[in-house]
Formats: C-alpha cells, structure tokens, sequence
C-alpha cells in the first residue's frame, strides 16, 4: 500500500512539470506556425481587412502569454475551445474521438497481452528448442511490419477475400455488441503487432533469466510441481519487464492510431489529429495533444499500480 | 495452445456472424450509407459554393434547379420571370411550405437569407451575388430581386450552389446554424458529430417527399482512398466518391462507377504579377509546353477529357475558335524562353499544391522538359497565400458553375478566385462577359455571345487550362442510378435496396 | 568491438544487409537503369525485360526510383537519429555536470517527449510547421532524443560516481576533460545501440509519414514513396507493394539485430571486465 502510494505521488510529481511543459510547447506551435483561423473560414473571401477582423474576434492580437495563460486556465476546467475548422467543441469531439481510439487501444491491448503472454510464456517454456527460435523469429518479422502495410493486408484478406469482418468504419456499442466488437477486430490486430511482439520478446527473457534463479532452483528442490513453480516464482518475478514494456507501448497505441484510423476510416482520435493538423486547424491539434498527454500519464499510473500489485520485486522498489 | 486456437477460431467465427447480421439487418427502413469528407459548415452561406453543396442539399431546399441539360427548373419557386430589360426578376414560391423548424418558407425568408449572404462577414457567397441590388417581399409568395445590372443568369444562380434557403429564425444565431442545418429539404438532421458522423432521416414536409425513396442517409467520415473500394465491396457503404486510380478496383469488385456529367476543369494557375510570369514570352512558354493528353492518362485514367477552356469541350459556352490555340509544342516554348533572355535552369519557380497529387508531377516534368524548373511545394495551408495572391503558381480544379457566366469571371473577372493575377483581367473580357450576361437565356445569340465571352477570357495568361475530370462516384449495385444532372446529386427517385 | 560483434550470426547478417544498404545509398543512384525522374507512356506495367519491376503511375521506372530513393531513405533516417543523438546525448551529459536546475528541466523534457504519443505529435508539428521532410526529420529525431538522453546520462553517471572520476576531479581535471577521457568511452557503446535503434525507428515512422501524406516532396523518390504510391494503385500491381516492404523490413530489422549485438558483445565486454577485476581483488587478497 504505501509503495502505491508513493508511486501515485511519484507519477503526479512527474506528472505536473510534463503537463506544464507540454501545453506551453504546444500553444507555442501556433506562434511558430503562423497559421491563422481567417483563411480556414473565409476560403476565397479572405481580403486582409476580412483576416484581421476574425483575428481580433479570436483574441490572436493580444499579447502571447496572455493567450496562453487565458488558454491555460480554460483547459484546467476542461473547456479546449472551439475549433478553427467548424467552431465545433474541441472537448467533446475528442470525448467521442477518445472512446473510439480507446476501444481499438484497449482490444489492441488484451490483443498484445493475450498473444504477447501466449508466444513469451511458450517460448520460455520450450526455450532454446526450435519452438523458440521460430516464435522469436515471427515476433521479429511481425514488430518491423509498417503498420499501413499489415492494415491493408488485413483489409484485403480478412474483409475482402474472406468476409469475417467489416472493413471500415465504425458502429456504436449501443447499436450492438457484436457489430461493435467487429468493426474493431481489425484495427485492433493491426495496431497490436508491435505490442504483441514486444511483449512476447521482453516476456521470453525475463522468464528465462527468472528460471536461473536461485529461488526457482531452490523451489525445484524443494519438489514443488511445475506448475506452481510456474506460476508462483517464475511468472510473478519474470513478467515485470514485460509490464513495463506494456505501460511504455500505450502512447505508441494512441499514435498508431493515426495510421489505422486512416485507413479504416475511424473517425478517433488519430484521425482528428492528422485532418486537424492537415488543415492547420490550431486549437485541436492543441486539445488532442493535451489529452494524449493526460490519457498516456493516467495509464502509467494505472500500470505502476498494477506493478506494485502483481510483481513482488517493484513493491519493494527494486 | 490447441484449446488457445480453437477459442480464437470461436471468436472469429462469433463475431463474423454478427458482422454478417449487421450487413444484413434488413429493417423495412432503406438507409444510404455515404463516405465522405463531412462539410465543416452547415450555412450555406459561410459554406460557399464549392464542392460541398452536395451534402448540404440533403438538408437544404434551394429557390431553383438545374435539369439534365443544365436548364433551371423550379423548386421551392414554382416560377419566375424577368421585366423586359432583364434587370428585375420576381420568383413565385410554391405555397403552403415550411422549414424543419416549423417556420414557414416565404419572401422573407428568401430575402432574409440573400441579404445575409451579401453582408454576413464570414460570407463565401457575396461575391457571386454582386448582380443583386435588392430583394424585396413583395407578397407571401413574391419574390422581387433588382439588379444592379441586365443579367439573364439569375435563375441558374440561385440553385443549389447559391441559394439554398435556411430557415430565418434558425439563421438569427449564423453560428448555430453553422453547426446544425435548419432547413426544407428532402432530409433532417437528426444526430451530428463533427468529423465522425450525420445522420439524417426523410423530410415529410420537403415539396417533393413524395419522391424520396430513401428513409435515412447516414454520413460517415471516409477512410483513405485505397480502401474505400472494400468498404463499398464489404457493405459498410453504400456510396462513396472515388479516386480516378481507383476505378479499376471498384469495377474489378462488380461495384457501379458513377461517371457524374458535370463542367468540370483543371487549370495551370499563373500570377504574372510577379517573376518570371510578368514576361508574357514565358507565360506563351508554358502554354506550349503542356501536354494534355498526358494528364488525361495518367490523372484520369481515361475518365477525363483533355481540354483548353475553363470547361469541357462538349459544354455549350466552349469556343471551337479558340480550340487548340497554343498547340503542345516544347521546341517552340524552348524557343521562347530563349527570346525572353532565359537558358535552360535559368528559371526556379515553386508550384504550391494542397496535397501530393500526380498533376503537379506531371507539370514538372512538362515544364521541365521545356526547361523551367519547377520545385512542388505541398503546403496544408495552401489556401491562403492561393486566395490571397500570394502564389506564382499553383494548380486549381474546378467543378465548374451552373451559371456559364459565372464560371468566366471566376476564371477570367479582375476580383474572379481563381485569378492568380488579380486585379488584371485580359482586355475586352469585361465587355464580352457584360454582353454574354444580358443575353436572354433563350436568345438565339446566346451561345454565341457567350463563346465570344469565352475567346476574350482565355486572352487571359493567368490560366492555362489541362484537362476535365468528372466527379467520380463508387456505389454498391443495390443503389440505384443517379439522375445524370451535371455536377449534382439530386435524392428524388433514388431507392437503396 | 566490431569483430566481436560480427562473430555472432545475427550481427554478420546484420552487418550484411546494413553494408548492402549503405552501398546501394552510395552507389544505387548510378545503378539506376533509367532517369528515376522521367516518366513515359507506359504506366503502371508490369515487370517486363525493360523494366524489372515494372512502372510507376507516371511511367516510371520502379527499379530505378528504388535505386535512386535508396540514398534519400537512408540519409533521411540516418538524418533523423543525428538530430536524437544532438538533442539527446548532450543534455545527457551535461545533465549530470551542470547542476540541479539544468538537471530537473532536461529530465522533465525528456519525460514529457516520452509521454507524448509520437506518431500524433509528429504529424501535428510536421503540418503545423510547413510540410517538408527536414520538418519531418527534425520533428521525428527531437521526439525519440530522450532515448539517447537516458542512455548517455545513465552511463555518465555510472562513470562520475566511479572512483577514478573522483580522482580526477580532486586532481583539478577540467569537466571537459573529464568527459573526453572517461566518459565518452563508457557512453559510446549504448549510444551505439541506441543510434542502430533509432535508425530503424526512423525508417519506419518517415515511411509512415509518407504514407499520410505529410513531408512529402515530389518527385524524388523515397522506399516509403514508393510505397505509399504503390498502395494507392493495388489493382495494377498488387504485388508491387512487396519490394518497397521489403527493403524497408530488411532495413529495420538489420538495425535492431545490429543493436542488439552490439548490446550483447558490450554487455559480455562489461562482464569479462568485472570477472577479470574481481579476480584481480581475489588475487590481491
């Protein structure tokens, strides 16, 4: 409990500077940008009256920090203002972008765990035999597949040749598990490789090293089954790496989400970021890089918790 | 791991067949499922008259429209007619509509909308509206509109791209209304979030709902162009707009490739206010040293036409005089780089694109080979320094007007957009497009006068045009056919099922 | 160190097809059959006699571009993973010198560029910022700096806190001094392993890029160009997309073979020292 603890103020401790850090940089990309909210709505209207007028309107000719003061204390409220492109409600369209790009994150994630956890626990168990070598060899080819590659591969075998599943798009959970659940299998595959891969490889080799333990050496002594050995000395000891392998893969989850969603045409997260950077649309690109920030730093809170829980050396803060 | 197998073999056989039963959920409602580039606005005036006036039609009814040759036809105005000068035309609206809202569709809700339009400060449209002077609401039903000058073209005007009426109560907050359409077409909005999806569902009220088939339309935000084939072969759309590299795929997939009639054109856009430009010996250069044909291979893949006015050559305001005037010839654009004092190398200029796109590599290489050096510039934010003149040369595709007028002096009008050079205009341009505009629409001078407008238009070295690409659409087979009306989609007697 | 590494199987691949690539990047552009820029009448063909991959959209020889875009490609990651090793290895350093203000700022950068989703941030600056590849570049190598900043601080601190550092400086050795004669050589081996990394990092994350449409310069060709092209005209050549993959693939997975033999073979160095240290406290003792 009290390493809990401590690790909750630890990620905070890091947490706050990074936040400050990261929003600054980031509302200073306007300024370096110069990109400016008049042409996005005026299009062929602009004239530089027209510009300077909607500038005003946006408070762009006040001093830089002020704005990002002013800026600032709106996103701790959790207002991110409007977005150039549609005055829409940054806020709420990352809300419903977020839920997308979190629900193919989240399968990706049970993906990369599940077969991670499958092919490293394997491949540890029949280490050095041909079994190994050949897991280890397809994690290698399957972690340095560019990703819009695998996803085009998946759409046209498993959508188009085969028809198990939908190639695009996506469908609220309201409007049916299944169909939900479905229209994310594939996105989820394509975003999971490299998890999946990473996992499976720091799995193999902290379960191997875990077996040349003295303990584990001693338990087999001591008689106890294979099984118990197993689970008891060699997982608990052996998988912390590969959990922090995990915690580390989450921000790279949210930015593979910007290849995936293109291609699978989910209108998330990163497909806002990349059509919201495309058209210099300044204030979103701002509130989704402020959510990614928030969203990766929450789940490495939520990973180190699960460290402390499950892996006896963190606890003791090895 | 066998258990391990056979338990993912399960999952996949699970959730395929709810996949099946989603494609399949045959309720008695018939939806058109639609991939597109969602609209960022819903008022029709901050929108502008660009591409997506085709979205905003489902929500919209616009005072005219265009029929199969082009001709307006009523909509919400039953009739109109002009006063013998031309300079006054009075709309009658049929009677008995309302807006989604419940307002009722009147005069004023037309005058409403077409003064705002001319003075609304984000307003796309004020430019296409400088013939109106003033609109008055003569009766419940009557619309009269003076002109600032003779101008046969009104009717065509305001269609679909220019007059598509929102309610007025809605339109009194402009920013509301941006963000969710009020209005009295053929569907209503009932669920829309930005960049994701729009839903719609039929209109009882629109004038003509007896022929709308379709019970919803659901707008969903479009994957990249190379899957979208597999998205309409798939079933998770229903209609999509398609690449021209893409056609092979969808009709390999036994999907329907909508070649859409249309006005389209593509354009080399030059500003010869500044260097190299301002010699016109160079602007004749890159005339000659354009190969159109090669455009209408490699960009279009045989969907297109080459052409050298700002409209394809079977269009009514084409100038056959004019045809083919500075033929593709590199020797003599060399030639003429070397009498305007430049080698070979001698000239760098930028050509600034919104996106990576075969034509602008095309124009490299053409230029190239003449011996302009040409470095692409893929710019995001290409629009600003575009409208705002900034550029030396840039690329333009437009999917042309309804009003033929109007497509000349967008092109070829000293304030036109999509005039690189402002403010020049080529000489005798204003007076053939002022005679083209007061020519009755049914005048038997009327083609002629506006291909006389034309030939004084294309004098102008800011443009250079290439070629026309139609709209190209893919749809699934249980869509049926689109009226062929020229660059629109019109939603009467479509039937998805 | 080089031929320990190349004793291992996976580090004389590895070597191998680096060596291959690198030669292809020097001499490539003059292998090339035809101009890679030139289009012609005939696209999107087959592999024919003529041309053995066939042709681009524009008509263009695939070989040729492959050939010619080997040396952007490789620059162009190499290009990213100086920019990581600047902006990394040099705060690294410092950091341990420089005093705990210095100290607290880099190690609050490094953990905000890590935090931040880095394939969305690249795409948001790299637009934001004008689409061009050195945009691109740039903004890819400041964003995978950190890798370099940990490992060059990690082992510069394992040297300061060394007894023979201490010497040094009690000796009145100047800091830099001291980092040119110790530390540089304790840092070069995991720099080294984190530079093969980021390579590879950065091949993947620019064709990704590419694919997207962002930093893109035409007409020069790059492997991630081409294949991006390629996946836009599937239905001409389907196969197409396999060799830009593949290069790509090759390239990658040579870069992280080569970091870990280079991880391996230092790590076994570091052990035979430590044996042979002990064994010499054993033999003192």
């Amino acid at each position: 409990m009290k390493g809990l603890l401590s690790g909750l103020v630890r990620t905070i401790a890091i947490f706050v500077p990074v936040f400050l850090v990261a929003t600054f940089v980031t509302f200073a990309l306007r300024a370096l940008s110069g990109l400016s909210p008049a042409h996005l709505q005026l299009g062929e209207s602009a004239t530089p009256e027209t510009v300077a007028k909607i500038e005003h309107e946006w408070g762009l000719d006040r001093p830089f920090l002020t704005q990002y003061f002013d800026w600032f204390s709106q996103v701790l409220k959790g207002d991110l203002g409007v977005s150039w492109f549609n005055g829409a409600d940054i806020s709420r369209l990352l809300f419903e972008g977020a839920i997308i790009s979190l629900s193919v994150a989240g399968l990706a994630l049970i993906i990369g765990v599940v077969f991670g956890f499958g092919f490293g626990v394997l491949a540890a168990a029949r280490r050095t035999t041909w079994v190994d070598r050949a897991i280890t060899g397809f994690m290698t080819f399957i972690s340095v597949m560019p990703s819009f590659v695998v996803g085009i591969a998946l759409v046209v075998v498993f959508a188009v040749a085969l028809g198990w599943f939908p190639s695009a798009g996506y469908i609220p959970a309201e409007r049916g598990f299944g169909v939900w659940l479905a229209h994310l299998v594939l996105p989820a595959v394509a975003l999971s490789f490299d998890t999946v891969s990473d996992v499976a490889r720091q799995l193999r080799s902290g379960l191997v090293a875990a077996y040349r333990e003295n303990y584990v050496t001693g338990a087999i002594v001591r008689g106890l089954s294979p099984r118990r050995i197993f689970f008891r000395h060699v997982l608990r000891n052996g998988m912390g790496p590969a959990l922090t392998v995990l915690g580390m893969k989450f921000p790279n989850l949210l930015g593979g989400a910007v290849v995936t969603e293109s291609i699978f045409g989910m209108p998330g997260f990163g497909q806002f970021a990349a059509d919201s950077a495309q058209r210099g649309d300044v204030p979103a690109v701002q509130g989704v890089l402020v959510v990614s920030v928030v969203l990766v730093v929450v789940f490495n809170l939520l990973v180190n918790v699960i460290l402390v829980r499950v892996t006896p050396a963190s606890a003791r803060g090895v | 791991m066998r258990r391990f197998t056979l338990a993912v073999t399960t999952l996949v056989l699970a959730l395929s067949g709810c996949a099946g039963g989603a494609a399949g959920d045959a309720l008695d409602e018939s939806t058109l499922r639609w991939a597109v580039t969602l609209p960022a606005h819903w008022d029709p005036v901050v929108s502008g008259s660009g591409a997506q006036f085709r979205i905003l039609s489902l929500a919209y009814a616009s005072l005219t429209e265009i029929n199969e040759k082009g001709e307006a036809v009523p909509s919400l105005a039953e009739s109109w007619e002009y006063n013998d000068k031309g300079d006054q035309i009075t709309f009658h609206l049929r009677r008995g509509l309302k807006f989604s809202d419940g307002e009722p569709v009147n005069a004023a809700a037309i005058k409403a909308y077409l003064e705002r339009a001319k003075t609304q400060k984000d307003s796309a449209l004020f430019g296409d509206l400088t013939s109106i002077k003033t609109v008055t609401a003569a009766s419940d039903t009557d619309v009269v509109i003076d002109l600032t000058q003779t101008d046969f073209q009104i009717p065509l005007l305001l269609g679909e791209r220019v007059a598509q009426i929102p309610s007025p109560k809605a339109a009194a907050d402009p920013a509301a209304l941006d963000k969710n359409p009020v209005g009295a077409g053929p569907f209503v909005v009932t669920e829309n979030v930005p960049g994701s999806h729009v839903y719609l569902k039929k209109n009882p009220d629109y004038w003509d709902a007896a022929n709308i088939k379709i019970d919803k339309v659901e707008l969903l935000s479009a994957p990249d162009a190379a899957t979208i084939v597999s998205g309409v072969q798939t079933g998770v759309y229903d209609l999509a707009g398609l690449t021209p590299n893409q056609i092979k795929a969808a009709e390999a997939s036994k999907l329907d490739v909508v070649i859409q009639p249309g006005y389209n054109a593509a354009n080399i856009s030059i500003n010869i206010n500044k260097k190299p430009f301002d010699n016109p010996k160079v602007v004749d250069a890159v005339r000659h040293a354009t190969n159109r044909q090669e455009f209408v291979d490699k960009v279009t893949f045989g969907s297109g036409t080459a052409t050298d006015q700002p409209f394809p050559s079977n269009y009514l305001a084409y100038d056959q005089q004019s045809a083919n005037r500075w033929p593709y010839d590199v020797a003599k654009a060399k030639a003429l780089l070397a009498e305007a004092g430049y080698q070979p190398g001698d000239i760098q200029v930028d050509l600034v694109i919104p996106a990576q796109q075969t034509a602008a590599e095309i124009i490299q290489s053409q230029l190239g080979a003449a011996g302009i050096t040409v470095n692409i510039k893929v710019d995001p934010n290409w629009a600003t320094p575009f409208f705002a003149k900034d550029l030396a040369l840039s690329i333009y595709g437009t999917t042309g007007r309804e009003s033929p007028v109007q497509t000349l002096t967008a092109h070829f009008g000293p304030n036109g957009p999509l005039n690189l050079s402002t403010p020049y205009q080529p000489a005798g341009f204003e007076a053939a497009v002022a005679t083209a505009r007061s020519t009755p629409l049914d005048s038997p001078d009327y083609q002629k006068n506006l291909q006389a407008a034309t030939r004084a238009g294309l004098e102008s070295q800011a443009l250079v045009f290439t070629y026309s690409q139609p709209n190209l659409f893919v749809k699934s087979p249980k869509v049926s056919d689109f009226a062929p009306i020229p660059g629109q989609l019109h939603w009467t007697g479509l039937t998805v099922g | 160190m080089i031929r320990r590494i190349l004793q291992l199987p996976s580090g004389r691949i590895a070597v191998g097809i680096l060596g291959f690539i690198v030669l292809l990047a020097a001499i490539g552009p003059f292998l090339a059959p035809y101009d890679p820029l030139e289009g012609g009448a005939d696209i999107l063909a087959g592999p024919s006699g003529a041309h053995w991959l066939g042709t681009d959209y524009l008509g263009r020889d695939v070989v040729s571009r492959l050939l010619d875009g080997s040396r952007i490609s490789v620059l162009g990651s190499i290009q990213v993973s100086l920019v990581a090793l600047v902006a990394g290895v040099i705060p690294g350093i410092l950091s341990v010198y420089l005093g705990a203000v210095f100290e607290w700022v880099t190690l609050r950068l490094a953990d905000t560029l890590i935090a931040l989703p880095f394939l969305v941030f690249a795409v948001a600056v790299t637009a934001l910022l004008g689409n061009g590849i050195p945009q691109a570049m740039f903004t890819v190598g400041i964003l995978i700096s950190p890798l370099f900043f940990r490992v060059s601080r990690a082992a510069t601190l394992s040297v300061a806190r060394s007894p023979y550092v201490e010497a040094a400086i009690i000796a009145g050795a100047s800091v830099g001094w001291v980092v040119r004669r110790h530390v540089w050589v304790k840092v070069l081996p995991p720099i080294a392993v984190a530079l093969a990394n980021t390579t590879g990092i950065g091949f993947v994350v620019v064709s990704s890029l590419t694919f997207l449409g962002i930093g893109v310069q035409p007409p020069a060709p790059t492997w991630g160009g081409v294949l991006a092209a390629d996946l836009g005209y599937l239905s001409f050549r389907p196969w197409a997309p396999l060799v830009p993959t593949a290069l790509i693939m090759a390239t990658v997975w040579a870069c992280n073979s080569l970091a870990d033999a280079i991880r391996d073979v230092t790590g076994e160095a570091g052990r035979a020292l430590l044996l042979k240290r002990s064994a010499d406290v054993r033999a003192r003792a």
